[in-house]
């Protein structure tokens, strides 16, 4: 098993989804590697947090979801100038290969799908932000145990 | 007719007696004119066809013979004339009864009609369509054969063109409601037909019932329609499913994950979690098989050609499984031929899955020995091979094991796991990629499979 304890030490990541579980494998690994996980179980309930609560550095939501999916979420943050610039990976189980290009063209930054490998999650999130141009420089460079495997979740 | 020849006298019978020279003067005189006559009178008695040919002597003493002769050739050249008219006639109505029989042998609706669209000259075909004889049609415009106004105006509309043109219509197919109320479809022709000074005196029409051909097509339209509609459908389900199996997937393969993770678990559940955690990630695996193959299937994998250093690739592969293979107490080699170039033409990503795919595999039924991964050049080709010391195919195995669904004996399933479908989307992508893939193995010594690709793109392969 990787030592992944301490990647997100300082990090607040905002998860978004609609459904407990998904929401609750989250927020069990992110914390695992040291981060404070803020939840929320659709867009308007984000975007709520968002205006009352200090930025996160990472936002990591859902797409498919009631009240307010993902992508209407997306759209809100990048027209509002305080969450425009907000890092924010799409996480679903819209997994055929169309789906990639319409999340990359839409311009989340980043895209995970379900089901994520709980083995490899913390590893794999790391690699996607260290190629995040925004983020860049935001994580420590990976340790020696976190090479190897590569694994697509 | 052929030109009038003089006539021969006969020759004076011997035995008139003794006669003066004026006498026979003047009877030769009289003999050849009434002579003449005389034979007319008998050809008219037998037989009147075709003994006008020679005309009367006119030469003679005698004013009244004279005059006779030449009006019997005046009545001669009459008869002769009326004679050729009726042979023209007749010879006219046999060509017509010939070209009759002609167009009445045709299927297509042959006819013509004049300025006003009175129909003039009508085949049988085109009779049998109106329900009625060809010879009740002549002199009848379509209206009153039981088109309707509409069609029948969209029709006179052309003809029009083709009086005022005196140009053929272009052909074109036209749906036509028969007098009896079936639809039909035409493929028309219009021609105007011109008398001698260059006016349009008729339109000959040539109509060819392509009804059945028509009603072939229309129903292969809609069949491909429905079979669009149905692809459509089928993509829209595969998609929809494959979000649904993920979404509770996630939640299984997480919780399960992460109880490993923690340690906590007595040995008994942690061994039931790693089953959970292993048939978990083999549904999960399904999935993303059976949505490959039926997109490879369907057509829709497209190989992204690109020069691909095929080396670092293998670098990368070898990376990816040394951990899998050597924990096991496997050896992992790689050999790459030093004569392969920098670069070959292919998709990296395919290629990768080509060599997951085997790599996978060969560690999966691989427990003693080695796996190798050699990449060689075969000429225009080069060759992926992945060889390994494992449990091996039997022969029987080996001639389907590229098949879909096709797996190891079903004991062997639970303990590998697997969805059968990762060797037939490898000769598939091989086959995408201008390459094939073919297997070598002896049931307990281990398995090789080799795929080759040509280095360039276009070249043809040779074995």
């Amino acid at each position: 098993m990787p030592q992944t304890k301490d990647v997100f030490k300082g990090w607040r990541i905002l998860a978004v989804d609609d459904e407990a579980d998904s929401l609750m494998v989250l927020e069990l690994l992110l914390t695992m590697a040291s981060a404070t996980v803020f939840t929320a179980s659709n867009g308007q309930e984000a975007l709520e947090w968002l205006l009352s609560n200090p930025a996160p550095d990472l936002i990591i939501t859902d797409l498919s979801m009631p009240v307010m999916d993902g992508w209407i979420l997306f759209e809100r943050l990048k027209v509002m100038p305080e969450t425009a610039t907000l890092p924010v990976f799409a996480f679903t189980a819209h997994a055929m290969p169309s789906d990639r290009q319409k999340v990359i063209t839409a311009g989340f930054a980043q895209y995970l799908t379900k089901p994520l490998d709980p083995m490899t999650f913390v590893k794999d999130l790391a690699k996607l932000i260290r190629e995040t141009p925004s983020l860049e420089g935001r994580l420590t460079p990976p340790t020696s145990s976190e090479a190897g495997e590569n694994t697509t979740a | 007719m052929s030109k009038p020849n003089s006539y021969v006298p006969p020759p004076i019978p011997p035995n008139l007696g003794v006669l003066s020279p004026e006498a026979i003067r003047r009877i030769t005189e009289i003999e050849g004119p009434l002579g003449d006559v005389n034979r007319l009178a008998d050809d008219i008695g037998t037989s009147i066809s075709g003994h006008f040919n020679f005309n009367v002597r006119t030469e003679s003493h005698d004013q009244t013979v004279q005059k006779l002769a030449v009006m019997i050739n005046f009545l001669l050249e009459s008869t002769r004339q009326a004679i050729s008219r009726r042979e023209r006639a007749e010879s006219i109505i046999k060509g017509q009864a010939f070209l009759r029989q002609l167009i009445d042998l045709q299927n297509d609706l042959i006819y013509t009609k004049d300025e006003r669209g009175r129909f003039i000259l009508v085949n049988r075909s085109t009779a049998k369509f109106y329900g009625v004889t060809p010879e009740e049609m002549v002199g009848k415009r379509r209206v009153e054969l039981g088109i309707s106004e509409v069609d029948a105006a969209a029709s006179f509309k052309k003809h029009q063109k083709v009086m005022e043109t005196k140009q053929p219509y272009p052909t074109e197919e036209e749906q036509v409601i028969s007098p009896s109320g079936q639809t039909y479809w035409f493929q028309t022709s219009r021609v105007p037909v011109l008398d001698e000074d260059g006016h349009v005196i008729q339109v000959l029409y040539v109509s060819t019932d392509i009804t059945a051909l028509k009603q072939a097509s229309d129903e292969m339209s809609r069949l491909i329609s429905e079979l669009q509609q149905a692809l459509k459908f089928k993509d829209q389900f595969l998609a929809t499913m494959s979000h649904e199996l993920r979404t509770p997937l996630n939640a299984i393969i997480g919780f399960a994950g992460i109880c490993l993770m923690s340690g906590e678990a007595p040995p008994q559940t942690t061994m039931m979690l790693e089953r959970i955690d292993f048939n978990a990630r083999r549904l999960a695996n399904l999935i993303n098989d059976v949505l490959d193959i039926s997109r490879i299937n369907a057509g829709r994998v497209e190989i992204l050609w690109t020069k691909v250093d095929i080396r670092q690739l293998a670098q990368t592969w070898h990376t990816d499984y040394v951990q899998r293979i050597t924990g096991k107490g496997v050896q992992f080699i790689l050999d790459i031929d030093p004569a392969l170039p920098i670069e070959v033409d292919g998709d990296s990503e395919r290629l990768t899955q080509i060599a997951n795919n085997l790599l996978t595999n060969a560690t999966k039924f691989t427990d003693k020995g080695s796996v190798t991964l050699a990449l060689q050049k075969q000429g225009e080709n080069w060759a992926m091979t992945v060889k390994d010391t494992g449990i091996g195919i039997s022969e029987t195995f080996q001639q389907v094991v590229f098949e879909e669904f096709r797996q190891v004996e079903a004991g062997a399933q639970s303990k590998y796991g697997g969805t059968g479908l990762g060797l037939a989307i490898v000769q598939k992508l091989c086959i995408l990629m201008d390459g094939q893939i073919t297997v070598s193995s002896k049931l307990g010594e281990g398995s090789t499979f080799s795929a080759t690709f040509p280095l360039r793109r276009g070249i043809t392969k040779k074995e």
